[in-house]
C-alpha cells in the first residue's frame, strides 16, 4: 500500500496511460509550463515533451478540437480549467462530441476525456465554484464519472482515457488534496465504467453520493452509527451510465434511501436516483426519500454566506434520524 | 420549537371564524391530521386538523370566541415547551433535547406509539414498504398503529402487529367496513369472512340491547350534530325570517328537453361529460336570469344589487345534509362546460374537497326532488339569492294538444320568490320564460 | 491579401473529365433530392448546393484520399466530390438500412469516414474546431502529412469558433484549408447586411493567414487556389483561406419559400454564372473536352443517380429494434 492524494493519483494514471499509447495527448490551459493550476499534471509535460499542450483560452476549442483529434484517431485528454467553463464550449460538448459517433451510424470513434475540476474552495464564487455534473447524464452519448478517492481518481481516470466513449471526467478541487491508499502497481484493480460500490454495508438506511459528496456521506454515517442505525454508503462514481441495480438492492434491503451532493439540490442528480427508486422500488420504502443538495442559489463570495449553500454531514444525520 | 395554530382563511370572503368547538385539550397529544377544532363562519362550520404533531400546548381562545383569520389561537410543541412570549415553563427535561442514545441500540422510534383512532375505511397514511408487508400478512391497515413520522405507518409497526389472529384478505376487508375488532375473534387459526360475519352480528345485537338516555324517560341522550348540520340548520332559519317567500307553479311539457338530452348525451358522454336535466334547466336558468336582471340580485338595507354574471347553484346531498356549490358565470357557458363543471363540483362535494369560493357567490339556486317522485314542493332561498327553482319529477301525463289527447312528461316547476323584490308578475313571467325555453330549447341560441 | 492567378493552361483530359463528372454528379443528385423532397417521399430537411458544385470539386480534387474534410449542413456536394459512394448516400438521405450512416444521420449528418469525409455538421460554424483538431492530431500526435479542410459559409463566419479555429491554427502552423463558400444568403439573410466586410478573407490578415479570393464558379480556379494550399499545408506552412465567391441558388433549405428574394433574380446569376455552362466554355477554350464529351457524362449521370434512387428506394429502412446501436461504443 501506498499513499498518494488524489491530484497525484490522476498524474499516475495519466502517466501510465501515455507511456503505453502515445497516441494519447493533453491539451488546455495552463498546462505545460504550470502543471495545472492544481498541480494535477505535475511531472507530465517533462515526461512527455511535446503531448501536453497548452492551448490559447479558446474552450470552444479546447474540446471541439479535441473532438476533432479523436475523429483523426487520437486519443485526447482535455482540460477544462474550471468545470464552469464547459458551458463556453457547450455546443462542442452536446452536439459534438455526444453526437458524433451516433449520427454518423457507428463510423466514428470519440475517445476524449474532459476533465472538469468542479465544487467549492477559495470562496470562488459563482463561477468558479459550481458542480455542474447534473447537466450531463441528460445527454446521450457523452459518460460522466465523478470518482471521491485517491484510489477511484485513478483507477476511473484510466477506464475514462481506455474507452473509445467520450467521458466527462470531474474531479473535486477540495479532493485534489486528499490522500489516500492505493494498492501497489501489481495489485491494482482495473475500473469498470458504470459500476457503483457499496463501500460501507448497512441494514437500516441507503446513502447514495459521489465525489465531495461522500464525505458528507460517510460522515453521516459514523454519526448514525452511534445511535446504532446502520447506515450502507454507495458511492456511484460513474453518473451516467449509473448503477441502477446496486442501488435499487440497496434500497430493497434497507427500504430508507437518502442522496446527497453538493450541486444545487433542484435538477440534480440526486432527483434522477430518486426518481428512479420511487419508479422501480417505491414498495420497498418505508420513509419518504430525503435528498439533500445546495439551496437554489449561486455560489456566494463571503464566508458567511458560502457556508449556508453547503451540506454538512449533521444535516443528513439528523434528516435521517427523522425518517425511522 | 413550538409551532403556532392559526384561525384559517378557507376562501377570499372570510375574513374571521368563530371556534366552534376544540377537540382537544390542552396537554393532549396531537397527530399531524388530528381534528384540532372546529371552526364557524357565516357560510359552513369546518373541522380544522392540526399540521404537526406533538402536544397542545395552549389554548388561546376558547369556544364561541370570533377571531380574526391568521391569528394565533394555539400553539402545538414538545411536551413542557415553553411557548414564545409565555414565562419559562417549570424545569421539565424536555423530551427532544435527549442526549443520543448509546451505541449499539437499534434504531429507537422518535415518536411515542399511540392506537390508531381512525374510522373504518379512512385512508390510512402508510409507506409503501408498510402496506406491502400488511397486504402480505393479511393485516388490515386501519387497524395498525401508527409510530412513523407524522402518524404514519412504517413497517416496523405491522412486524409488532403480531397480537391479532392472521387474517385473509377479505376478511380483513370486510371487517373494515363493518368495524369489527379482529384482535378480539375466537378463530381457530386464520380468520375467514365467516367469522367476521359472525362477529358483525353479534355486534349488533350487543348494540341494540344496550338502553341509552336517562333513565325513566322518553328520551334518548341528545347528540351534538355535526357542523354541517348546524350550518344548514342556522342558514335556513335566517332565511325563513328574512325573505317574504311565495312559490309559483308552472308545468312544462318536458317533451323537447327529453329529446334534447337524448341526442346530446351520447356525444358527450364520448369526451367524458355526463349530461343530466339539472345541466339543462341551469342552462336554460342562467339565459333566463339575464332577461330578468331583478331576480339575479340580492337585496338588504333598502339596496338592490344586481350581479353582472350569473352563479347557479345546485343543491347536492352530502351525507345526511346538504351543500350548494355553485357554477360561475354560467350565462357565458356551453352545456358542455355547465355539465362538467357541475358534475366537478359534485364530485368535490362529496369528497369533501370544495373550496370557499365553490360555495359562495351564488346569484340562483336549482333544487331537485325529482328522483323522489315529488310533484310539487315549495324551496327556500339559499341567502342572500332572491329565488330558488324547485325542480319536480317528469310523469307521463294525458294532455290536449291541438284537440288530441296525447301523453307527455310532465314536470312541476316551483319557484320560491322574495316578495320584497319579484312580485308574482315579474316571478310568474319568469317561470313562463323557463318553460318557453325548456319546451322549446333552439330558443337558446338567438 | 493574395488574388487569384489566371488558370494553368495545362490540365490533362482526365483532370477535366474528373471535374465535369463530379460536377454534374453533384448537380443530378441535387435536382433528383429536389424532386423527391418536394414529392414528400424523403424526410427531414435537406439543402441544396445547386450552383456551387464547382468548390467542393475544385477542392477535393486538390487532395488525397486520406485528407480530411469538415462539411457543412449543405453537404451533399462535399460528400459527393470527397468520393462517397452515390447509392449509400442517397439511400442515408432516405433514412435507409444502407446509408452511410445507417439511417441514424439523414442529410444533415452525412458522413464517409472511409474517404475522409468527417461529417456534414448540423450546426452553422461547427465544423472549425473539429477540422482543426484533426489537423492537430495528424500533425502533433500522429505524426503524418494529412491535411484537413474545413468548408463553411458566409453566415458561419460569424461564428465565435471562426475566431478560435483560425487563431489556434495559425498560431501552431495546423496543415488546415478554411474553405469559405462566399454564396451571400446567411440563410434568409443577405451576408452585407449582418456584417461590414466585402471580403470575408480579409478576416484572414488578422491571423496572418493567407487569404485567397477565387471565383467559386470556375473549377479551375478553385483547383489551383487549393492545390497551392495543399501543399503549403504539406510543406508545414501552415494555414490557408481561400474565399470563394459563389452564389446560393435554391432557398436556404427544399421548401423555402424564398420571401426575401425573386425567383427571376436567381434565375439570371445563374443562368450567367452556371459552374457547369462555366466549364464546358472553358474546356472547350482549353480543349481539354468537348460539349459532345460533356453530353454524354451528363447522360451517365442521369442513369447512375436513377440507380442510386433505386438503390435508396429498394432498400429496408433500419430494423426499429435497433434504435440504441451506436450510442455507445461499449
Amino acid at each position: 500500500m501506498r499513499e498518494l492524494t488524489f491530484s497525484q493519483a490522476t498524474c499516475e494514471a495519466m502517466a501510465e496511460t501515455m507511456e503505453k499509447d502515445d497516441k494519447i495527448f493533453v491539451m488546455g490551459e495552463d498546462l505545460a509550463r504550470q502543471g495545472g493550476i492544481f498541480g494535477q499534471f505535475k511531472g507530465l509535460p517533462e515526461k512527455f515533451p511535446g503531448r501536453i499542450i497548452d492551448t490559447p483560452i479558446s474552450e470552444t476549442f479546447i474540446i471541439g478540437g479535441g473532438v476533432g483529434a479523436a475523429l483523426a484517431g487520437a486519443r485526447p485528454v482535455v482540460d477544462m480549467h474550471f468545470a464552469d467553463f464547459i458551458g463556453v464550449a457547450m455546443d462542442e460538448v452536446f452536439n459534438q462530441m455526444a453526437k458524433a459517433r451516433y449520427m454518423f451510424g457507428g463510423q466514428a470513434k470519440v475517445p476524449l476525456v474532459l476533465r472538469a475540476p468542479d465544487g467549492m474552495t477559495f470562496q470562488g464564487a459563482a463561477q468558479h465554484s459550481q458542480c455542474v455534473e447534473a447537466w450531463f447524464p441528460h445527454i446521450p452519448g457523452i459518460k460522466v464519472v465523478a470518482p471521491s478517492n485517491p484510489y477511484d481518481a485513478k483507477m476511473v481516470l484510466i477506464a475514462a482515457i481506455e474507452s473509445d466513449d467520450p467521458v466527462i471526467y470531474f474531479e473535486n478541487k477540495i479532493l485534489y488534496k486528499e490522500k489516500g491508499k492505493l494498492p501497489e502497481l501489481a495489485d491494482q484493480v482495473p475500473y469498470t465504467l458504470g459500476k457503483a460500490r457499496v463501500e460501507r454495508e448497512g441494514s437500516d438506511v441507503t446513502i447514495v453520493s459521489y465525489s465531495i459528496g461522500m464525505k458528507n456521506a460517510r460522515g453521516a454515517a459514523d454519526l448514525l452509527a452511534k445511535d446504532g442505525i446502520k447506515a450502507e454508503v454507495i458511492d456511484l462514481i460513474t453518473l451516467s451510465p449509473w448503477d441502477k441495480e446496486t442501488v435499487l438492492n440497496s434500497v430493497k434491503k434497507t427500504h430508507r434511501l437518502c442522496v446527497v451532493h453538493e450541486a444545487v439540490k433542484q435538477g440534480g442528480f440526486g432527483a434522477e436516483i430518486s426518481a428512479t427508486v420511487a419508479e422501480e422500488a417505491m414498495e420497498y420504502l418505508d420513509a419518504p426519500i430525503l435528498r439533500y443538495g445546495a439551496p437554489f442559489c449561486p455560489i456566494p463570495f463571503a464566508p458567511t454566506l458560502e457556508k449556508m449553500v453547503r451540506v454538512y454531514p449533521e444535516d443528513l444525520y439528523k434528516g435521517i434520524k427523522g425518517m425511522f | 420549537m413550538a409551532t403556532e395554530v392559526l384561525m384559517p382563511k378557507m376562501g377570499l370572503t372570510m375574513t374571521e371564524g368563530t371556534i366552534e368547538e376544540w377537540k382537544k385539550k390542552e396537554g393532549e397529544a396531537v397527530r399531524a391530521g388530528d381534528i384540532l377544532f372546529s371552526v364557524a363562519t357565516d357560510k359552513l362550520t369546518n373541522d380544522v386538523e392540526a399540521d404537526t404533531t406533538g402536544t397542545l400546548l395552549k389554548i388561546l381562545f376558547g369556544e364561541g370566541e370570533t377571531v380574526e383569520c391568521k391569528t394565533v389561537i394555539a400553539w402545538i410543541g414538545a411536551e413542557g415547551e415553553a411557548i414564545p412570549g409565555a414565562p419559562a415553563a417549570s424545569a421539565i427535561p424536555a423530551a427532544a433535547a435527549a442526549p443520543a442514545a448509546p451505541a449499539a441500540t437499534s434504531p429507537a422510534p422518535q415518536v411515542s406509539t399511540q392506537t390508531a383512532e381512525r374510522a373504518p375505511g379512512d385512508f390510512v397514511l402508510a409507506m409503501p414498504y408498510a402496506r406491502k408487508l400488511a397486504k402480505e400478512k393479511g393485516y388490515d391497515l386501519s387497524r395498525i398503529s401508527a409510530t412513523g413520522p407524522k402518524g404514519t405507518v412504517v413497517a416496523r409497526d405491522v412486524e409488532s402487529f403480531t397480537a391479532g389472529p392472521k387474517t385473509s384478505p377479505m376478511a380483513a376487508k370486510l371487517a373494515a367496513e363493518l368495524g369489527v375488532d379482529l384482535t378480539g375473534l375466537n378463530a381457530d387459526g386464520r380468520v375467514m369472512k365467516a367469522d367476521v360475519l359472525a362477529a358483525a352480528g353479534k355486534a349488533v345485537a350487543e348494540t341494540r340491547s344496550v338502553p341509552a338516555g336517562v333513565q325513566g324517560s322518553n328520551d334518548e341522550a341528545p347528540q351534538k350534530v355535526d357542523p354541517l348540520r348546524r350550518s344548514i340548520a342556522a342558514n335556513m332559519t335566517a332565511s325563513w325570517l328574512t325573505s317574504p317567500r311565495v312559490t309559483y307553479t308552472h308545468p312544462v311539457d318536458a317533451t323537447a328537453m327529453k329529446d334534447l338530452r337524448a341526442k346530446l348525451k351520447d356525444g358527450l358522454k364520448e369526451r367524458g361529460i355526463k349530461l343530466t336535466y339539472n345541466h339543462i334547466l341551469m342552462k336554460v336558468a342562467a339565459k333566463a336570469l339575464t332577461e330578468f336582471p331583478d331576480i339575479n340580485s340580492s337585496f338588504g338595507d333598502n339596496l338592490l344589487t344586481h350581479h353582472t354574471h350569473v352563479n347557479i347553484g345546485l343543491a347536492v346531498a352530502k351525507g345526511t345534509g346538504l351543500i350548494v356549490p355553485n357554477v360561475k358565470n354560467a350565462e357565458a357557458k356551453s352545456l358542455a362546460e355547465i355539465a362538467q363543471e357541475t358534475e366537478g363540483l359534485i364530485a368535490a362535494t362529496r369528497e369533501g374537497k370544495l373550496s370557499m369560493e365553490d360555495m359562495t357567490g351564488g346569484t340562483f339556486t336549482i333544487s331537485s326532488l325529482g328522483p323522489y317522485g315529488i310533484t310539487n314542493f315549495s324551496p327556500i332561498i339559499n341567502q342572500p339569492e332572491l329565488a330558488i327553482l324547485g325542480v319536480c319529477d317528469m310523469v307521463d301525463t294525458p294532455v290536449v294538444r291541438d284537440g288530441e289527447i296525447v301523453i307527455r312528461p310532465m314536470m312541476n316547476l316551483c319557484l320560491t320568490a322574495d316578495h320584497r323584490v319579484v312580485d308574482g308578475v315579474m316571478a310568474s313571467k319568469f317561470l313562463q320564460r323557463l318553460c318557453e325555453l325548456l319546451e322549446n330549447p333552439y330558443m337558446l341560441l338567438v | 491579401m493574395a488574388t487569384t492567378k489566371a488558370a494553368k493552361a495545362a490540365y490533362t483530359q482526365d483532370q477535366a473529365r474528373k471535374f465535369y463528372e463530379t460536377m454534374s454528379t453533384i448537380r443530378h443528385f441535387e435536382e433528383s433530392i429536389k424532386h423527391d423532397s418536394l414529392a414528400g417521399e424523403i424526410p427531414g430537411f435537406v439543402h441544396l448546393y445547386i450552383g456551387e458544385e464547382a468548390i467542393a470539386t475544385g477542392v477535393c480534387a486538390a487532395l488525397r484520399n486520406d485528407d480530411s474534410i469538415e462539411s457543412t449542413h449543405r453537404g451533399h456536394g462535399h460528400c459527393i466530390a470527397k468520393g462517397a459512394d452515390v447509392n449509400r448516400m442517397m439511400a442515408e438521405i432516405f433514412g435507409k438500412k444502407t446509408g452511410l450512416c445507417e439511417g441514424r444521420g439523414g442529410s444533415m449528418h452525412i458522413a464517409d469516414f472511409s474517404v475522409g469525409m468527417l461529417g456534414a455538421n448540423g450546426v452553422v460554424g461547427g465544423g472549425y474546431n473539429l477540422a482543426t483538431g484533426a489537423a492537430l492530431a495528424n500533425k502533433t500526435v500522429l505524426k503524418n502529412d494529412k491535411v484537413s479542410v474545413v468548408f463553411f459559409g458566409d453566415g458561419a463566419s460569424n461564428r465565435g469558433t471562426f475566431h478560435e479555429a483560425m487563431n489556434v491554427a495559425s498560431a501552431w502552423k495546423l496543415p488546415i484549408i478554411f474553405i469559405n463558400e462566399m454564396n451571400c444568403w446567411a440563410s434568409t439573410t443577405p451576408y452585407r447586411t449582418t456584417c461590414n466586410l466585402e471580403n470575408i478573407s480579409d478576416r484572414a490578415a488578422g491571423y496572418h493567414i493567407p487569404g485567397v479570393i477565387v471565383d467559386g464558379q470556375d473549377v479551375f480556379a478553385v483547383y489551383d487556389a487549393a492545390v497551392e494550399a495543399v501543399a503549403r499545408a504539406r510543406r508545414g506552412e501552415g494555414p490557408t483561406f481561400i474565399e470563394a465567391k459563389t452564389y446560393r441558388i435554391e432557398g436556404h433549405f427544399v421548401g423555402d419559400p424564398e420571401l426575401y428574394r425573386t425567383r427571376e433574380e436567381t434565375q439570371k446569376i445563374f443562368h450567367d454564372t452556371d459552374p457547369l455552362q462555366m466549364f464546358r466554355k472553358k474546356a472547350e477554350k482549353l480543349k481539354v473536352m468537348t460539349a459532345e464529351e460533356c453530353d454524354a457524362v451528363d447522360a451517365d449521370c442521369v442513369e447512375k443517380i436513377k440507380a442510386a434512387k433505386k438503390f435508396a428506394m429498394e432498400s429496408e429502412y433500419p430494423d426499429s429494434s435497433e434504435f440504441m446501436k451506436y450510442v455507445y461504443v461499449d
